[in-house]
Protein backbone atom coordinates (compact mmCIF):
# COMPACT_ATOMS: atom_id res chain seq x y z
CA UNK A 1 0.00 0.00 0.00
CA UNK A 2 3.21 2.45 0.79
CA UNK A 3 4.47 1.51 -2.39
CA UNK A 4 1.54 2.03 -4.61
CA UNK A 5 1.64 5.37 -2.90
CA UNK A 6 4.89 6.84 -3.51
CA UNK A 7 4.72 7.24 -7.17
CA UNK A 8 1.05 9.23 -6.76
CA UNK A 9 2.62 11.11 -3.62
CA UNK A 10 5.88 12.16 -5.23
CA UNK A 11 4.04 12.91 -8.34
CA UNK A 12 1.64 15.55 -6.34
CA UNK A 13 4.80 16.97 -4.04
CA UNK A 14 6.44 17.56 -7.48
CA UNK A 15 3.39 19.89 -8.59
CA UNK A 16 2.90 21.41 -5.47
CA UNK A 17 6.71 22.28 -5.31
CA UNK A 18 6.40 23.32 -9.21
CA UNK A 19 3.73 25.73 -8.78
CA UNK A 20 4.06 29.29 -9.11
CA UNK A 21 2.40 32.78 -9.71
CA UNK A 22 2.49 36.25 -11.97
CA UNK A 23 2.24 39.07 -10.41
CA UNK A 24 3.21 42.28 -12.17
CA UNK A 25 2.41 45.95 -12.82
CA UNK A 26 4.65 48.39 -15.16
CA UNK A 27 3.67 51.87 -16.36
CA UNK A 28 5.25 54.14 -18.99
CA UNK A 29 4.13 57.78 -19.92
CA UNK A 30 3.55 61.44 -18.17
CA UNK A 31 2.54 61.50 -14.53
CA UNK A 32 -1.38 61.82 -15.06
CA UNK A 33 -1.78 64.83 -12.75
CA UNK A 34 -5.48 65.77 -14.75
CA UNK A 35 -6.60 63.13 -12.69
CA UNK A 36 -5.84 65.00 -9.37
CA UNK A 37 -7.08 68.56 -10.86
CA UNK A 38 -10.12 66.97 -12.68
CA UNK A 39 -11.67 68.60 -15.83
CA UNK A 40 -13.09 71.68 -13.83
CA UNK A 41 -9.42 72.72 -13.29
CA UNK A 42 -9.81 73.88 -16.96
CA UNK A 43 -11.55 76.17 -18.76
CA UNK A 44 -12.61 76.55 -22.55
CA UNK A 45 -11.93 79.76 -23.80
CA UNK A 46 -10.01 80.81 -20.71
CA UNK A 47 -7.30 78.59 -20.00
CA UNK A 48 -4.10 79.03 -22.08
CA UNK A 49 -1.85 76.30 -23.12
CA UNK A 50 0.72 77.87 -21.08
CA UNK A 51 -1.36 77.40 -17.78
CA UNK A 52 -1.76 73.51 -19.08
CA UNK A 53 2.15 72.88 -19.75
CA UNK A 54 2.36 74.79 -16.22
CA UNK A 55 -0.02 72.43 -14.35
CA UNK A 56 0.26 68.93 -16.44
CA UNK A 57 4.57 69.57 -17.74
CA UNK A 58 5.49 68.74 -20.88
CA UNK A 59 3.13 66.24 -22.97
CA UNK A 60 3.57 63.23 -24.50
CA UNK A 61 2.48 64.56 -27.76
CA UNK A 62 2.24 67.81 -29.55
CA UNK A 63 0.28 68.01 -32.72
CA UNK A 64 -0.09 70.43 -35.44
CA UNK A 65 -3.63 71.53 -36.85
CA UNK A 66 -4.80 74.09 -39.06
CA UNK A 67 -6.81 75.77 -36.33
CA UNK A 68 -3.66 75.66 -33.94
CA UNK A 69 -1.88 72.91 -31.62
CA UNK A 70 -2.82 69.74 -29.75
CA UNK A 71 -1.47 68.39 -26.46
CA UNK A 72 -1.66 65.00 -25.75
CA UNK A 73 -0.76 63.01 -22.49
CA UNK A 74 -0.79 59.46 -21.79
CA UNK A 75 -0.12 57.17 -19.01
CA UNK A 76 -0.33 53.56 -19.99
CA UNK A 77 -0.53 51.07 -17.23
CA UNK A 78 -0.51 47.34 -17.67
CA UNK A 79 -1.27 44.44 -14.45
CA UNK A 80 -0.58 40.78 -15.29
CA UNK A 81 -1.72 38.12 -13.18
CA UNK A 82 -1.38 34.72 -13.35
CA UNK A 83 -0.85 31.18 -11.70
CA UNK A 84 1.16 28.29 -12.87
CA UNK A 85 -0.01 25.02 -11.85
CA UNK A 86 2.23 22.74 -14.48
CA UNK A 87 -1.12 21.08 -15.69
CA UNK A 88 -3.14 24.46 -15.91
CA UNK A 89 -1.24 27.82 -16.07
CA UNK A 90 -3.27 30.74 -16.22
CA UNK A 91 -2.13 34.19 -17.54
CA UNK A 92 -4.10 37.91 -17.62
CA UNK A 93 -2.60 41.02 -19.32
CA UNK A 94 -4.86 44.05 -18.91
CA UNK A 95 -3.12 47.25 -20.47
CA UNK A 96 -5.75 50.93 -19.76
CA UNK A 97 -4.41 54.44 -20.55
CA UNK A 98 -5.43 57.82 -18.52
CA UNK A 99 -5.13 60.30 -21.28
CA UNK A 100 -5.99 64.00 -21.59
CA UNK A 101 -6.07 65.91 -24.60
CA UNK A 102 -6.29 69.86 -25.35
CA UNK A 103 -7.13 71.99 -28.18
CA UNK A 104 -5.95 75.27 -28.88
CA UNK A 105 -6.62 78.07 -31.11
CA UNK A 106 -3.64 80.16 -32.85
CA UNK A 107 -3.91 82.42 -29.98
CA UNK A 108 -3.24 79.68 -28.20
CA UNK A 109 -6.54 79.40 -26.03
CA UNK A 110 -8.31 75.95 -24.72
CA UNK A 111 -11.08 75.81 -27.25
CA UNK A 112 -11.89 71.62 -26.81
CA UNK A 113 -10.79 69.22 -24.08
CA UNK A 114 -11.12 65.47 -22.34
CA UNK A 115 -9.12 64.26 -19.51
CA UNK A 116 -9.56 60.63 -17.96
CA UNK A 117 -11.22 60.56 -14.41
CA UNK A 118 -9.34 57.87 -12.20
CA UNK A 119 -10.42 54.14 -12.71
CA UNK A 120 -12.15 53.16 -9.72
CA UNK B 1 3.53 -3.70 -18.30
CA UNK B 2 2.82 -1.26 -15.07
CA UNK B 3 5.72 0.60 -15.78
CA UNK B 4 4.60 1.06 -19.91
CA UNK B 5 1.39 2.13 -18.27
CA UNK B 6 3.42 4.99 -16.15
CA UNK B 7 5.39 5.91 -18.69
CA UNK B 8 2.76 6.42 -21.80
CA UNK B 9 0.71 8.24 -19.15
CA UNK B 10 3.50 10.72 -18.60
CA UNK B 11 4.19 11.38 -22.18
CA UNK B 12 0.66 11.68 -22.87
CA UNK B 13 0.07 13.91 -20.16
CA UNK B 14 -1.33 16.98 -21.40
CA UNK B 15 -0.62 20.87 -19.93
CA UNK B 16 -2.45 23.68 -21.24
CA UNK B 17 -2.30 27.46 -20.25
CA UNK B 18 -4.18 30.25 -21.00
CA UNK B 19 -2.88 33.85 -21.73
CA UNK B 20 -4.94 36.53 -22.17
CA UNK B 21 -4.48 40.38 -23.11
CA UNK B 22 -6.79 43.03 -23.19
CA UNK B 23 -5.68 47.16 -24.46
CA UNK B 24 -8.24 49.89 -23.63
CA UNK B 25 -12.03 50.10 -22.94
CA UNK B 26 -14.85 49.11 -24.57
CA UNK B 27 -15.85 51.22 -27.59
CA UNK B 28 -19.38 52.43 -27.57
CA UNK B 29 -20.67 51.41 -31.15
CA UNK B 30 -23.73 53.15 -30.87
CA UNK B 31 -22.68 56.23 -29.21
CA UNK B 32 -19.90 56.37 -31.62
CA UNK B 33 -22.69 56.16 -34.38
CA UNK B 34 -25.68 58.62 -32.77
CA UNK B 35 -22.84 61.44 -33.63
CA UNK B 36 -24.80 63.35 -35.90
CA UNK B 37 -22.67 64.48 -39.28
CA UNK B 38 -22.73 67.94 -40.24
CA UNK B 39 -23.66 68.78 -36.89
CA UNK B 40 -22.08 67.22 -33.71
CA UNK B 41 -19.09 69.28 -32.64
CA UNK B 42 -15.90 68.04 -30.74
CA UNK B 43 -16.52 69.09 -27.82
CA UNK B 44 -19.63 67.37 -27.54
CA UNK B 45 -17.64 63.61 -28.39
CA UNK B 46 -15.41 64.60 -26.15
CA UNK B 47 -17.30 65.72 -22.95
CA UNK B 48 -19.27 61.94 -23.29
CA UNK B 49 -16.44 59.74 -24.91
CA UNK B 50 -13.52 61.10 -23.14
CA UNK B 51 -10.32 61.53 -24.65
CA UNK B 52 -9.27 59.47 -27.60
CA UNK B 53 -6.63 56.63 -27.37
CA UNK B 54 -5.22 58.29 -30.44
CA UNK B 55 -5.91 61.82 -32.20
CA UNK B 56 -4.07 62.73 -35.27
CA UNK B 57 -4.50 65.90 -37.93
CA UNK B 58 -6.34 65.33 -40.65
CA UNK B 59 -6.52 67.50 -43.60
CA UNK B 60 -7.76 70.84 -42.02
CA UNK B 61 -8.81 69.14 -38.92
CA UNK B 62 -8.50 66.37 -37.06
CA UNK B 63 -9.33 62.59 -36.38
CA UNK B 64 -10.01 61.30 -33.17
CA UNK B 65 -9.50 56.79 -32.65
CA UNK B 66 -11.13 54.82 -29.90
CA UNK B 67 -9.77 51.20 -29.52
CA UNK B 68 -10.17 47.71 -27.93
CA UNK B 69 -8.42 45.00 -28.11
CA UNK B 70 -8.82 41.19 -26.54
CA UNK B 71 -6.32 38.77 -27.58
CA UNK B 72 -6.71 35.11 -26.30
CA UNK B 73 -4.38 32.44 -26.47
CA UNK B 74 -4.16 28.72 -25.64
CA UNK B 75 -1.53 26.74 -25.46
CA UNK B 76 -1.51 22.86 -25.60
CA UNK B 77 1.80 21.34 -23.68
CA UNK B 78 3.76 17.96 -23.60
CA UNK B 79 6.24 17.27 -21.58
CA UNK B 80 9.32 14.82 -21.82
CA UNK B 81 10.26 13.93 -18.47
CA UNK B 82 8.91 10.69 -18.57
CA UNK B 83 10.31 9.45 -22.03
CA UNK B 84 14.01 11.34 -21.18
CA UNK B 85 14.39 8.89 -17.79
CA UNK B 86 13.38 5.82 -19.95
CA UNK B 87 15.67 6.66 -22.95
CA UNK B 88 18.49 7.85 -20.71
CA UNK B 89 18.52 11.31 -21.71
CA UNK B 90 17.84 13.47 -18.74
CA UNK B 91 18.11 16.62 -20.68
CA UNK B 92 14.85 16.02 -22.24
CA UNK B 93 13.04 16.42 -19.05
CA UNK B 94 13.67 20.26 -19.15
CA UNK B 95 11.79 20.53 -22.70
CA UNK B 96 8.09 21.40 -22.99
CA UNK B 97 6.77 21.49 -26.13
CA UNK B 98 3.97 24.56 -26.84
CA UNK B 99 1.15 24.48 -29.24
CA UNK B 100 -0.74 27.28 -29.46
CA UNK B 101 -3.64 29.30 -31.27
CA UNK B 102 -4.06 32.87 -30.85
CA UNK B 103 -7.80 35.02 -31.28
CA UNK B 104 -8.03 38.81 -31.36
CA UNK B 105 -11.03 40.93 -31.56
CA UNK B 106 -11.02 44.40 -32.04
CA UNK B 107 -13.83 47.10 -31.30
CA UNK B 108 -12.63 50.57 -33.01
CA UNK B 109 -14.45 53.53 -33.31
CA UNK B 110 -13.16 56.83 -35.48
CA UNK B 111 -14.13 60.18 -35.82
CA UNK B 112 -13.07 62.85 -38.40
CA UNK B 113 -13.60 66.72 -37.64
CA UNK B 114 -13.11 69.76 -39.79
CA UNK B 115 -11.18 72.73 -39.32
CA UNK B 116 -14.27 74.38 -36.95
CA UNK B 117 -14.59 71.22 -35.40
CA UNK B 118 -17.77 69.72 -36.97
CA UNK B 119 -17.77 65.99 -37.15
CA UNK B 120 -17.42 65.26 -41.36
CA UNK B 121 -17.47 61.67 -40.61
CA UNK B 122 -17.47 58.55 -38.53
CA UNK B 123 -17.49 54.73 -38.16
CA UNK B 124 -16.95 51.59 -36.17
CA UNK B 125 -15.85 48.40 -36.80
CA UNK B 126 -15.78 45.18 -34.78
CA UNK B 127 -14.38 41.96 -35.78
CA UNK B 128 -12.27 39.05 -34.31
CA UNK B 129 -10.05 36.83 -36.50
CA UNK B 130 -7.35 34.31 -35.95
CA UNK B 131 -4.38 36.36 -35.26
CA UNK B 132 -1.83 33.62 -35.75
CA UNK B 133 -1.19 29.96 -34.89
CA UNK B 134 2.28 28.80 -33.56
CA UNK B 135 4.69 25.93 -31.82
CA UNK B 136 7.55 26.51 -30.19
CA UNK B 137 9.81 24.06 -27.68
CA UNK B 138 10.45 26.09 -23.85
CA UNK B 139 12.39 25.16 -21.05
CA UNK B 140 10.84 23.26 -18.40
CA UNK B 141 7.71 25.44 -17.27
CA UNK B 142 7.77 28.65 -19.01
CA UNK B 143 4.47 30.51 -20.12
CA UNK B 144 5.09 33.05 -22.69
CA UNK B 145 2.81 33.60 -26.02
CA UNK B 146 3.63 31.05 -29.08
CA UNK B 147 2.08 33.76 -31.13
CA UNK B 148 4.03 36.62 -32.14
CA UNK B 149 1.44 39.66 -30.67
CA UNK B 150 4.43 42.38 -31.23
CA UNK B 151 1.74 44.25 -33.34
CA UNK B 152 -0.99 44.37 -30.79
CA UNK B 153 1.79 45.13 -28.11
CA UNK B 154 3.78 47.92 -29.57
CA UNK B 155 3.54 51.32 -27.74
CA UNK B 156 1.47 53.60 -28.30
CA UNK B 157 2.63 56.54 -30.42
CA UNK B 158 2.21 59.27 -28.31
CA UNK B 159 5.02 57.42 -26.35
CA UNK B 160 7.63 57.16 -28.67
CA UNK B 161 6.89 60.58 -30.36
CA UNK B 162 10.18 62.17 -29.64
CA UNK B 163 12.00 59.22 -30.14
CA UNK B 164 10.81 59.33 -34.02
CA UNK B 165 12.70 62.32 -35.22
CA UNK B 166 15.95 59.89 -34.36
CA UNK B 167 14.66 56.78 -36.85
CA UNK B 168 16.27 55.60 -39.71
CA UNK B 169 15.71 57.57 -42.69
CA UNK B 170 13.26 55.21 -44.73
CA UNK B 171 10.65 55.77 -41.71
CA UNK B 172 11.55 58.98 -40.92
CA UNK B 173 11.40 60.81 -44.10
CA UNK B 174 7.74 59.04 -44.21
CA UNK B 175 6.38 60.52 -41.04
CA UNK B 176 5.18 63.25 -42.35
CA UNK B 177 2.31 60.71 -44.58
CA UNK B 178 2.42 58.15 -41.95
CA UNK B 179 -1.45 57.36 -40.45
CA UNK B 180 -0.82 57.78 -36.81
CA UNK B 181 -3.99 56.48 -36.98
CA UNK B 182 -3.84 52.97 -37.79
CA UNK B 183 -5.60 50.31 -35.69
CA UNK B 184 -3.32 48.03 -33.88
CA UNK B 185 -2.22 45.07 -35.63
CA UNK B 186 -2.03 47.15 -39.20
CA UNK B 187 1.47 45.62 -40.86
CA UNK B 188 3.79 47.20 -43.11
CA UNK B 189 3.48 45.12 -46.35
CA UNK B 190 1.22 46.88 -48.16
CA UNK B 191 -0.29 50.40 -48.11
CA UNK B 192 1.52 53.88 -47.58
CA UNK B 193 3.93 51.98 -44.44
CA UNK B 194 4.93 49.86 -47.82
CA UNK B 195 7.75 52.76 -48.13
CA UNK B 196 9.50 51.75 -45.25
CA UNK B 197 10.56 48.30 -46.23
CA UNK B 198 14.39 48.06 -46.29
CA UNK B 199 15.71 45.01 -48.44
CA UNK B 200 15.99 41.76 -46.46
CA UNK B 201 14.24 43.44 -42.99
CA UNK B 202 11.30 42.39 -43.85
CA UNK B 203 9.74 45.81 -42.56
CA UNK B 204 8.85 47.13 -39.24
Amino acid sequence: MGRALRPAGFAILLLVALAGCIHSDSARGVEPRWEELGPDAFVRGSTTRSEVLERLGPPSQILSLAEGTAFYYLLETTRARGVILVLYNDRGERTRYSRAVFFFDDQGTLTDFAVSRPEE
Amino acid sequence: MRAWTVLLAALVAPACSVLALELGEDVPGERVLSFEVGRARRAEVLEELGPPVRVAAHGDGCALLYEHVRLDEGQFGLSFESLGRALGMPWLSWIKLSLGNSDARHDVGLLVFDRQGVLVGRAVGEWQEVFGKGASVQVLVTVDQVVDAGTIREAPLALGWGRQLLLPLPVGLNLAHRADLEARGTGSKAGQRSLELEPGAGGR
